[in-house]
């Protein structure tokens, strides 16, 4: 084309030491070139690991380490599939649904309620709640918990999974890994995006977990993760060997997790309204049926729905009365969030159960929407008295 | 696709592996369909908008050759090419500040709409317009087929973040299909590692976490620890965005190309002038001769001058993202390199390498981009303005300085340094580790980056559950 592209200085200095050096020469400098580049990688991880070892740093737990619960989980629902008489309920949520055996909440006195007013032989609640699950971890793990068929699923939904905090920085995209490759199209239409879960690392996950690497890709992570402690832990030795004031890293991480809380100080915790408008700022204003996030929960309801199981979905307690107090409290909005809930689960074949508004600020003993339990009054069992009803009929139906 | 990934290192060895078993027409093809693979793994219905994007442009360059109006159809090029960046990169930036105007006067906002960023939209927006605007002053002929012309603006090496190449850099290379060899190879495969390192270890692992600790709350650090997360920033996104380029240019020799350098040390700049010769060398470049120039450059009279470096500068900023907070940075390079210019300041030739006579210089150049960095860098104005202040008023207690940051700034001071000694010396270097020693050294070297690198790359991640 008569371009006038001339090679650059580099390019036309690119002398060929090949043509220079004897084949044998050559071909023994890139075979030692290949081995000890094998040899130092694995001798300088080794050192790592050892080091990190030796200090000791511990061992955190990461957001791949809740496979192993859901793993013995799924196996005990499916071990108990077909058992004639069992009624088998498999509970989805986040924390709040979460039987910690400090706050024996929803699952412990929804299962009492069952048994003394239906007296089924024999009644189990399979609690896979986890902190931070949400609405694409409850996608990923849809067609598993189908395959271990339980009679009925109960699905918690809290409010605060739609916000963007929960499913930018909370998010566990690795679940994808897990999903069967025949919903694979139902998730390319879903806002991936959302989670940070581009195509690419779609495959990368599905080739890891079904590739039988799952254990060596959880311990990477793991000693991936150890090594971030570890810069943290040599910042705050240093500082605190040579200097009296506080590590700025502690400090910073403090007031950073402060922030992004936005809790108001005093016991019990509760969110200022920039942290409240920030978790709950869509669902206070009105969401629509097309919201991208409804479409994801719309998905996991379908998934149980065409497996034939029932599905329902009950909106978690949410603290409405300090949303009164701080101002923000749109019934309006709040209605409109719930009508397309409704919409999007009964269109999808579920149930839905708007228990938004069942808590007073009192039954709530943190910011986190977390429940109280006492003698005096028990949250848990207030939810479990409300679902009830709902969780009855759908069993009389089985 | 992240250069820095698993998924992208299999992606690039299976690319390798069959590009140097095709010939050179299959190799065409090959990195076309590897190319729009890439873009689509990211965000599979934007390839859609990439491909029209290029259709479009690509008819529009044709017409721009063959017609006798080819002035109509370069300002077509152009509004359509600002137009989609302007939708899909500054829609809800314009909306947001019409909005500021439009409700107090009319009590009326704008709807805000906002998309996905597209991918790379930048870059290679800019790319279609130079080549737009060479064609159309003759500088360069059109690729003679849409498959090349596709291959030119989506080339996965600089597809996301550069360098900006230009036709005459980037067309005849394509149109002669690369050439292997393997000393470009080597030199791939340490530009590959070089550029690991330092987006992994350096950026990621060692000065993201101070630097985001510092900006996340800016009114809680201490003088000293405010000047070191400022430090930690600047060598940050160097080594973030220099390394991207390196391992782009490594990717290109891989494959038989080359892409220019686009980061020359820097932080040993002696001005402001010299800095913008030296960071992102390709959108400076870019800049002067597409943006700096057509408004009269230094052509016009003084004042002229500088307000053409005011805005060409604005608009850079403004290109870097849609937010204020890049306008001001813009702005006050702008505004820098024009008081530079007026103050008469000697320009240091191009051809001589700074030495230590240029200290002070190079000391007061590198703290003045720092300390534009802050504003860059801060989520808010205010909180821009709270760092700046904290720095210049201290006070600078010896107690609150952090350790293990200060050290990693120093490393970073000397790796810098390095960087230059290995650029200047290369040959040197390349003959020196050519033999069956040197290539267990290289070996070595590189087997330390990667397993330094793999053991970096979790931090920041979302996979650590710190939290619990």
């Amino acid at each position: 084309m008569g371009l006038g592209y001339r090679p650059t200085a580099l390019e036309s200095d690119l002398s060929t030491d090949r043509q220079t050096q004897s084949t044998v020469v050559w071909i023994l400098r890139r075979f030692l070139f290949a081995i000890s580049c094998i040899l130092a990688f694995a001798l300088v991880t080794s050192a790592i690991v050892r080091a990190m070892d030796a200090v000791p740093i511990p061992r955190p737990r990461i957001a791949l380490d809740q496979l192993e619960k859901l793993e013995r989980l799924l196996g005990n629902l499916a071990d108990t599939s077909g058992e004639p008489g069992t009624a088998r309920i498999a509970l989805l949520g986040d924390s709040t649904m979460l039987d910690s055996g400090r706050s024996r909440q929803v699952q412990f006195f929804l299962k009492i309620q069952l048994l003394q007013r239906m007296a089924p032989s024999a009644l189990e609640i399979y609690n896979f709640a986890y902190p931070w699950r949400g609405l694409f971890e409850n996608f990923f793990i849809a067609d598993r918990i189908a395959d271990a068929k339980p009679d009925f699923v109960l699905i918690g939904l809290n409010l605060a999974s739609f916000s963007t905090y929960w499913t930018t920085r909370q998010s566990v995209p690795q679940f994808s890994g897990w999903i069967a490759p025949t919903r694979l199209p139902q998730l390319l239409a879903l806002p991936m995006h959302q989670i940070g879960l581009t195509a690419d690392r779609l495959l990368l996950y599905l080739a890891l977990a079904s590739g039988g690497t799952k254990d060596l890709w959880i311990r990477v992570l793991t000693e991936q993760a150890r090594a971030g402690i570890a810069y943290w832990s040599l910042s705050t030795e240093l500082k605190r060997l040579t200097q009296d004031s506080p590590d700025l890293i502690v400090t910073k991480q403090a007031a950073a997790m402060e922030a992004s809380r936005a809790i108001l100080p005093g016991p019990p915790a509760r969110r200022s309204r920039i942290g409240a408008e920030s978790v709950y700022g869509g669902v206070l204003s009105g969401m629509e049926p097309s919201d991208p996030l409804l479409r994801v929960l719309g998905a996991t309801v379908d998934e149980f729905h065409r497996r034939g199981i029932p599905t329902l979905v009950f909106v978690v307690p949410a603290n409405v009365e300090h949303w009164t107090k701080l101002g923000l409290h749109d019934a309006t909005g709040l209605e409109k969030t719930m009508d397309s809930v409704r919409e999007i689960v009964t269109a999808n074949g579920g149930r839905f159960l708007d228990l938004h508004a069942a808590l007073p600020d009192s039954g709530f003993r943190d910011a986190g929407s977390h429940f109280v339990e006492g003698r005096d009054f028990d949250a848990g069992q207030l939810v479990a008295r409300k679902l009830l009803p709902e969780v009855m009929a759908m069993l009389r139906e089985q | 696709m992240l250069f820095n990934s698993l998924q992208f290192a299999i992606f690039l060895a299976v690319v390798v592996f069959l590009d140097r078993r095709l010939s050179r027409r299959g190799r065409s093809g090959l990195l076309l369909a590897s190319s729009l693979l890439f873009y689509s793994l990211w965000y599979p219905a934007y390839t859609i908008l990439l491909l029209a994007n290029m259709a479009v442009n690509y008819a529009l360059l044709r017409a721009i050759e063959r017609s006798p109006r080819p002035r109509v159809w370069l300002v077509s090029s152009i509004v359509f090419t600002l137009g989609v960046l302007a939708t899909f990169k500054y829609l809800a930036f314009f909306s947001g500040a019409l909005g500021l105007l439009s409700e107090p006067l009319l009590g009326w906002s704008p709807p805000m709409v906002e998309f996905i960023l597209p991918l790379g939209i930048s870059f290679l927006s800019f790319q279609l317009l130079g080549l737009a605007i060479d064609v159309y002053h003759r500088k360069i002929a059109p690729p003679q087929t849409f498959g090349r012309y596709a291959l030119f603006v989506s080339f996965f090496p600089q597809l996301i973040a550069g360098p900006i190449m230009r036709g005459r850099e980037l067309l005849p290379q394509l149109e002669r299909g690369g050439t292997l060899s393997p000393e470009r190879t080597r030199r791939g495969v340490w530009l590959l590692a070089i550029g690991l390192g330092k987006k992994t270890i350096l950026a990621d692992f060692l000065l993201a976490p101070y630097a985001n600790a510092v900006f996340g709350t800016p009114e809680a650090a201490l003088a000293p620890m405010q000047l070191v997360g400022m430090y930690c920033f600047a060598f940050q996104i160097y080594f973030d965005f220099s390394g991207y380029t390196d391992m782009a240019r490594g990717i290109a020799c891989l494959l038989g190309f080359e892409l220019p350098l686009n980061f020359k040390e820097p932080y040993l700049s002696r001005s402001p002038v010299e800095f913008w010769r030296r960071w992102h060398i390709t959108l400076s470049e870019w800049l002067r001769d597409y943006l700096y120039v057509p408004l009269g450059g230094n052509r016009r009279g003084r004042e002229r001058t500088h307000l053409n470096l005011f805005l060409t500068m604005l608009l850079g900023g403004l290109w870097h993202g849609a937010g204020w907070n890049f306008l001001i940075w813009g702005g006050m390079h702008g505004l820098w390199l024009a008081g530079h210019r007026l103050i008469g300041r000697p320009r240091p030739r191009g051809d001589r390498e700074p030495g230590l006579r240029d200290l002070p210089a190079i000391l007061l150049t590198f703290h003045g981009v720092a300390l534009l960095w802050i504003f860059f860098r801060a989520p808010t104005f205010a909180g821009a303005m709270t760092a700046v202040e904290t720095i210049f008023t201290g006070p600078y207690n010896a107690g609150a300085w952090p350790v293990l940051q200060v050290g990693i700034v120093l490393l970073c001071v000397a790796l810098q340094i390095l960087e230059r000694v290995g650029r200047l010396h290369f040959e040197a270097i390349r003959r020196s580790l050519g033999g069956v020693l040197g290539g267990v050294i290289e070996g070595a070297a590189l087997g330390t980056i990667l397993a330094l690198a793999v053991a970096a790359s979790g931090v920041g991640g979302e996979f650590i559950y710190f939290q619990f």
